[in-house]
């Protein structure tokens, strides 16, 4: 991933680097413009190759995921969640620790966001887990005005307390970053400097149903850390793009290391925003993304496998398919159940 | 308003300047239009803020501006067009920016336009209408829409008079068949799905600013009404500037407004961003200026 920063240091590329991100890859054609101008049986060959380089990705033989008990949110989740990262094979010492929760829009009494405990109990689990710093970052997609979130939501409080930063990614300086897939058609993207230069990345969303994506947990969450300054609201570039192309080729290329997924109170329904809570009592970990949003898809009664972003996120970037997904901590079956999605997502249901 | 609050606002802002002349989001952090854009705004109409003059913001963004006419931040990627539209309003009445810079501005946003979005069953709207989006190839938004369409109305001289109508038009009956039904606006479509969406502060007040020349219009009336008892309701820097300003425009008394803004301001500073800080230093300070520059 290429890294031409506006603004900041030059710590990107190196980073990028070492998690795999490709910056010595050059500038390729988007898919549209290489096929302008080949004839239709080279069109159809080049149509038929995945737009990523297979070598630059290796689906894991296994992949852990855990479902751990949190009834409430006054449960202790640096506890919770400390347990669940011992599970994995994850070492932060020393490192700079990214925590990207879910802040989308502020409704009382809704649970459209990534609860404030759940985001102090990672960044207490992380921090005696040797991490160096820990930073907390978002850039919502709807509501740019992020001090009102912050404060609405009661995140800044807890925050403060912990003194620990919070990172506004609307707002930051940014790092053009080439992208290590192209279903979009994109080659490139603006990213965060924050995001980039951290050395761990860990999605923490709000597990929900979504009425454009079917699902939006772990791999979703990252429309959160599109630049809203250089893109705009609701980062529409995303989904003029399409919604799911968007998720794997962000996925693809910021390579998240670890995800807590919030499904303390989850959201069914007319998800992301205008769902019903419904409460599962639990956290799904792991390091596997794709992996862990298939079991949560399982959890609530979905089938990953007809879900438009993971069917193609589990050709290259992790598993969907359950004799591949070892499940630690409590089984799936504890926790199983229906939700309620939008009419136009039935048929994704598992019970169809 | 607290002379004390105001001088510490100040402070802020100037040490928050670049050496480029420009301010980004956060100090420390890279110069950006939307920012500079308000820092302007801000330098230009209170100079006894001893916060230094709006030139050297004026020139990061002359210096920013493409050939085509958009300015830019300095990231090379597809200006931001909403923010251009704040543009307009901030350099209007420079002197650096009276040649032909300002019409190209004026001009490139005239030629830039919403992709117009497909026809579908999603949401209860007239999808053939198109405003501004916020960069190239996407929908277009309430917000963008209406930084742009205010500065069409600024601007009267800098567009052949047939095509900033048809604009105008156009843009106005955008914002209006996207009024929600509690009056107000939310980001773009008033309803999904066969959901009504709820209205949000910093749209409302914004879009009511660009339509302040049709102030009868029923559903302007009623989206003013949402604002004016919803003006307290999103605690916030951003909120409650464009509150103070708009209902200033609309001569709704709002002295709560400031209070609550400068209240704010003393307890956590709008956590140091600087564009939020420019914004309520020019409310704050509309004593001097009556919030002139968003005045049709």
């Amino acid at each position: 991933m290429t890294s031409t920063t506006s603004g900041c240091s030059d710590e990107a590329p190196r980073e990028q680097r070492r998690r795999g991100l490709d910056i010595s890859t050059g500038v390729r054609l988007s898919r549209r413009a290489f096929l302008v101008g080949l004839p239709l049986a080279a069109a159809v060959a080049a149509w038929q190759r995945p737009p990523y380089r297979k070598e630059d990705f290796v689906l894991p033989a296994r992949s852990p995921v855990a479902l751990l008990p949190a009834r409430g949110y006054d449960a202790d989740f640096a506890d919770v969640i400390g347990r669940g990262l011992a599970m994995f094979d994850l070492d932060v010492r020393g490192k700079r620790v990214f925590l990207k929760p879910n802040l989308v829009e502020y409704e009382a009494g809704t649970v459209i966001n990534t609860n404030p405990h759940v985001v102090a109990g990672a960044v207490e689990a992380f921090l005696r887990a040797g991490a160096r710093e820990v930073v907390v970052g978002e850039g919502p997609g709807h509501r740019r005005d992020i001090e009102y979130l912050l404060t609405a939501t009661g995140l800044s409080d807890v925050l403060a307390d912990l003194r620990v930063r919070f990172a506004d990614l609307n707002h930051d300086d940014v790092a053009r970053v080439k992208l290590a897939s192209r279903f979009t058609g994109l080659t490139e993207m603006w990213l965060p400097v924050e995001l980039v230069k951290s050395d761990v990345i860990v999605s923490m969303p709000k597990l929900k149903t979504h009425h454009w994506a079917g699902l939006t947990a772990s791999m979703k969450n990252f429309f959160g850390v599109v630049p809203g300054a250089v893109y705009g609201w609701p980062k529409n570039l995303l989904h003029v793009k399409g919604i799911p192309n968007s998720i794997v080729d962000l996925n693809a290329t910021i390579r998240p290391h670890f995800t807590i997924v919030d499904g303390v109170t989850a959201m069914e329904g007319d998800g992301p925003i205008m769902g019903r809570p419904r409460a599962l009592g639990m956290l799904a970990m792991g390091t596997d993304l794709v992996a862990v949003d298939a079991t949560c898809a399982r959890v609530i009664g979905l089938d990953p496998s007809k879900i438009p972003y993971l069917r193609t996120a589990s050709a290259f970037l992790g598993n969907i398919d359950r004799n591949r997904i070892v499940p630690v901590g409590e089984p799936l079956s504890r926790y199983a159940t229906q939700f309620d999605v939008v009419e136009h997502f039935r048929s994704i249901r598992l019970a169809g | 308003m607290a002379g004390s609050t105001i001088g510490r606002l100040a402070a802020v802002l100037r040490h928050g300047r670049n050496a480029d002349g420009g301010w980004g989001y956060y100090p420390g952090k890279a110069s950006r239009i939307e920012p500079t854009c308000w820092a302007a705004l801000c330098l230009a109409r209170a100079e006894t803020l001893s916060a230094g003059s709006s030139d050297a913001a004026l020139r990061w963004l002359a210096a920013r501006q493409r050939p085509v006419g958009l300015i830019d931040d300095a990231t090379g990627e597809l200006p931001n067009i909403g923010f251009n539209g704040l543009a307009v309003l901030a350099v209007r009445n420079a002197d650096l920016w009276s040649s032909g810079r300002a019409t190209r501005l004026i001009d490139a946003l005239g030629r830039t336009k919403g992709a117009a979005a497909e026809d579908g069953k999603a949401s209860r709207q007239d999808n053939a209408l198109q405003g501004w989006s916020w960069i190239e190839g996407t929908f277009s938004w309430v917000e963008p829409t209406s930084w742009c369409l205010l500065a069409l109305k600024r601007s009267p001289a800098l567009l052949p008079a047939r095509e900033r109508a048809a604009r105008i038009d156009e843009a106005e009956r955008l914002l209006l068949d996207r009024v929600c039904q509690s009056g107000g606006w939310n980001y773009g479509n008033s309803n999904v799905l066969g959901k009504e969406l709820n209205a949000h502060v910093p749209t409302t007040a914004l879009a009511l600013l660009a339509l302040q020349d049709r102030r009868d219009h029923p559903s302007a009336q009623k989206s003013l009404d949402y604002l004016t008892r919803h003006r307290l309701a999103e605690p916030a820097g951003m909120a409650l500037s464009l509150t103070s300003i708009c209902l200033r425009v609309y001569g709704v008394p709002a002295a709560d407004v400031d209070e609550r803004l400068a209240t704010i301001a003393e307890t956590h500073a709008f956590f140091n961003n600087l564009h939020i800080t420019a914004m309520a230093l020019y409310c704050l300070t509309a004593e001097d200026h009556d919030v002139d520059d968003f005045r049709l």
